[in-house]
């Protein structure tokens, strides 16, 4: 057993704030949240630390984009067709990445961590922890989600090479032509198992939400369009635009997956691509979180780019909910983490202060009852 | 007579000493006529009331490729890189800038008031710095020869097909450039009419007009840099110097300045395995002069402040946080005696925030650049954040 006592507790359930308390953690699991000492046990000393939920990275590239060995080494690209939703992330994940240790320094718990970025379809995504030693110790939900591409990106990549679908129309009516295939598919009896088309009715069936890539109000208009069409769950990323939709994106309770924002470069269709254009969304209460996509932007640098939402008039706590609770409700995993409560993991990220001053610093990192960064 | 621009501090760092609680700094004709703690404001001045507000002399990247990369503009706006030949000592970054692109609006109102821009580091000479305000008034032209050793130029000319493909090749072409252009100033001695349009911009090099600024990650590239340029007897300035603090003793000893940075991205190439955020720490204890950049476009302006914050949660004390993004910019691009502080004299560009520029969540009020209000926050509108 494992009693943290704490100085001060954000929890982010609502506003939620507590002072002086020991939080009491077994199996990983966060047992109770109590004023009176428990007897044994070992203590982690954190009277002078705020505790708030740890991070959770909802789009990246880790264990995929290898850090530090060059170019030739990255395999997050199947860049050799537009369909390729059997494409699986657990595949190519390699435990050993550089970006996985910083991830742990800098208090992100759980990464999704997806194949991109020139398929249409471009494969299945999955939810890893930041410790452990094998793909298969890190992987905590596969599939996590199927990924398609219907941004500018994946159709000037095909426009370039020459192949269908390099426009906008090509790519709806791709993505439709395989779907109406996968209802044809689950229709039939006897059937050869087809891995491409599994993926795909692992969507129409909600098991799985589809993550869909897109820069402009239009798309993000069509991707709505297949929502209502197929009966699908889906989740926005990128859509710069979103903004411009937000009492939509509320109405269809979409949630947007936007950032990173430690960059500059924008293209033409990311010219909308600024932190300022979230508060439309937090104003209307679209779910968003905040995304390094890593290796963008390093993951470790989520909380650091959380303090641009408090530059642009959002307030503190919902700053920290689009680091921690709303990637947790995004990616179906509010039961077990997003906030501190009795009954969830025990994945609490420690500040030096306050959150967002100029003395804050995650100086530590419970994963699951594990002290996975301690420097204190 | 022009009238005087007052402002009433707040907390005045003035990067000449400790900084001042309370106080005045006066503006006139665009410079700095006084930083005073006490004064009588005379009736027809302007006052501009910054008492609850943080005063800092304008802040300086003195690595950027400001307008050459431009901000929602495709392959129409990227103009960084000549990359059709390893030499072009002969372009020049001004004539690629875009100086109303939104890179200057997100500058000025991220507080940056000077920026060095550069080619970029395609080539092994890549050709002409400048070093501007914000607002298009040019300081230093050129500013310095931008160079690139290391990964960049072995990439984009071993997928021509041509010389560089390797370091060795990175050295040779530039050892062998700076060879042709010591012949050059032989040969001009000789022939008046002499003309080389191509090497003309070398000769101001070797005589020592302007510095070379070389583009370098790792150690064995920034010794390499250091040994050609002690070999020809170049002033330079190592540009990025992320592996530096493995070598930050022969920096110091060799007092070759550096530009720090883009110290806050991922390592995507293997020349940037080793960036650490210690590094800025290590160069203190040393006593490596450096000055933070972002590389920009690779971070928005506004990454310098990022940069700063994360690299004191490594160990860099404030001070040096601050010296590095204003005293210590102005001091490695040669001009000291204009920007870098708030000093009579100085030129009149002053950034006025709501809170500290090492706290993460401060944002510009002011910005003041040869004594004109150039930015003035008003709504959420007016970020580029």
């Amino acid at each position: 057993m494992k009693i943290i006592k704490a100085g001060k507790i954000i929890t982010l359930k609502g506003n939620e704030i507590l002072e002086n308390k020991y939080i009491v953690v077994e199996d990983g699991i966060i047992q109770d949240i109590t004023t009176s000492k428990p007897s044994v046990g070992e203590f982690i000393h954190a009277e002078k630390l705020v505790v708030i939920p740890s991070f959770i990275d909802p789009a990246t590239q880790i264990g995929l984009a290898e850090e530090g060995a060059g170019f030739n080494y990255y395999d997050s690209d199947e860049a050799t067709s537009p369909f390729l939703p059997h494409l699986r992330s657990l595949d190519a994940f390699y435990p050993k990445d550089l970006g996985i240790k910083d991830a742990a320094k800098g208090g992100v718990s759980y990464f999704v961590s997806s194949p991109g970025d020139s398929a249409v379809f471009s494969g299945l995504e999955g939810i890893f922890a930041s410790k452990g030693n094998t793909a298969d110790d890190m992987v905590r939900v596969f599939p996590s989600a199927l990924k398609l591409n219907m941004n500018y990106s994946s159709r000037i990549r095909w426009r370039s090479e020459g192949k269908y679908p390099s426009t906008k129309m090509g790519i709806l009516a791709l993505i439709r032509e395989k779907f109406e295939k996968a209802k044809n598919y689950e229709k039939k009896k006897e059937k050869e198992k087809d891995l491409e088309m599994e993926a795909l009715l692992k969507v129409l069936r909600k098991e799985i939400p589809i993550k869909i890539s897109v820069n402009t109000r239009d798309e993000i208009e069509k991707a709505i369009e297949l929502k209502r069409e197929y009966d699908i769950n889906i989740i926005l990323q990128e859509a710069e635009d979103s903004f411009q939709v937000a009492d939509l994106l509320k109405k269809e309770e979409i949630p947007v997956i936007a950032g990173p924002y430690f960059i500059a470069g924008r293209l033409y269709h990311q010219r909308n691509h600024y932190a300022k254009n979230l508060y439309p969304l937090y104003e209307k209460g679209v779910i968003f979180a905040l995304t390094t996509l890593h290796p963008v932007v390093p993951v470790h640098l989520l909380y650091h780019q959380s303090a641009l939402l408090v530059k642009v008039g959002i307030p503190e706590l919902d700053a920290l909910r689009s680091i921690s609770t709303n990637p947790a409700n995004i990616l179906s995993l509010e039961r077990e983490a997003g906030t501190i409560e009795k009954g969830k993991k025990a994945n609490l990220v420690f500040l030096s202060d306050e959150p967002f001053t100029k003395e804050s610093d995650v100086v530590g990192h419970m994963l699951e009852g594990e002290m996975v960064w301690k420097n204190f | 007579m022009e009238k005087l621009l007052i402002i009433k501090g707040g907390k005045i760092f003035t990067m000449e000493g400790t900084p001042l609680e309370g106080g005045y700094v006066v503006i006139k004709n665009g410079k700095i006529e006084d930083v005073t703690p006490r004064m009588e404001i005379p009736k027809d001045a302007k006052v501009i009331d910054a008492t609850d507000s943080f005063i800092y002399p304008g802040f300086i990247d003195i690595h950027t490729h400001t307008g050459l990369w431009e901000e929602g503009v495709n392959i129409e706006g990227s103009d960084g890189n000549e990359a059709t030949d390893p030499v072009t000592p002969h372009v020049r970054a001004i004539d690629g800038i875009n100086f109303h692109d939104d890179g200057f609006k997100e500058a000025i109102s991220s507080g940056v008031t000077t920026v060095n821009i550069m080619p970029g580091s395609a080539n092994v000479i890549g050709g002409q710095g400048v070093a501007t305000k914000t607002t298009g008034e040019i300081l230093l032209n050129p500013s310095g020869i931008k160079m690139a050793l290391g990964e960049n130029p072995k990439r984009v000319y071993s997928s021509q097909k041509k010389l560089p493909s390797t370091r060795l090749g990175n050295a040779a072409i530039l050892r062998k450039t700076l060879i042709d252009t010591l012949n050059y100033i032989e040969k001009k001695k000789k022939d008046k009419k002499a003309f080389n349009f191509k090497l003309e911009p070398l000769v101001g090099l070797l005589e020592g007009k302007y510095p070379a600024r070389i583009h370098s990650h790792r150690e064995d590239d920034i010794l390499t840099a250091l040994r050609i340029m002690k070999e020809f007897g170049i002033k330079f300035v190592i540009e990025h110097s992320t592996e530096g603090h493995f070598i930050a003793e022969i920096l110091a000893k060799e007092q070759v300045p550096c530009a720090l940075g883009p110290t806050i991205t991922t390592r995507i190439k293997q020349e940037l395995k080793f960036r650490t955020p210690e590094t800025a720490r290590i160069y203190e204890e040393k006593g490596v002069l450096f000055a933070f950049t972002t590389d920009f476009p690779v971070l928005p302006h506004y990454g310098l402040f990022y940069s700063a914050q994360i690299a004191v949660r490594h160990g860099l004390s404030e001070e040096m946080a601050l010296k590095a993004l204003t005293i210590n910019g102005a001091k490695i691009l040669g001009l000291d005696h204009r920007i870098g502080s708030l000093k009579k004299g100085k030129d009149a560009d002053i950034v006025i925030t709501n809170k500290e520029v090492l706290d993460p969540r401060f944002l510009v009020r002011m910005t003041i650049i040869s004594g004109e209000i150039v930015y003035e926050h008003k709504s959420r509108e007016d970020l580029y954040i």
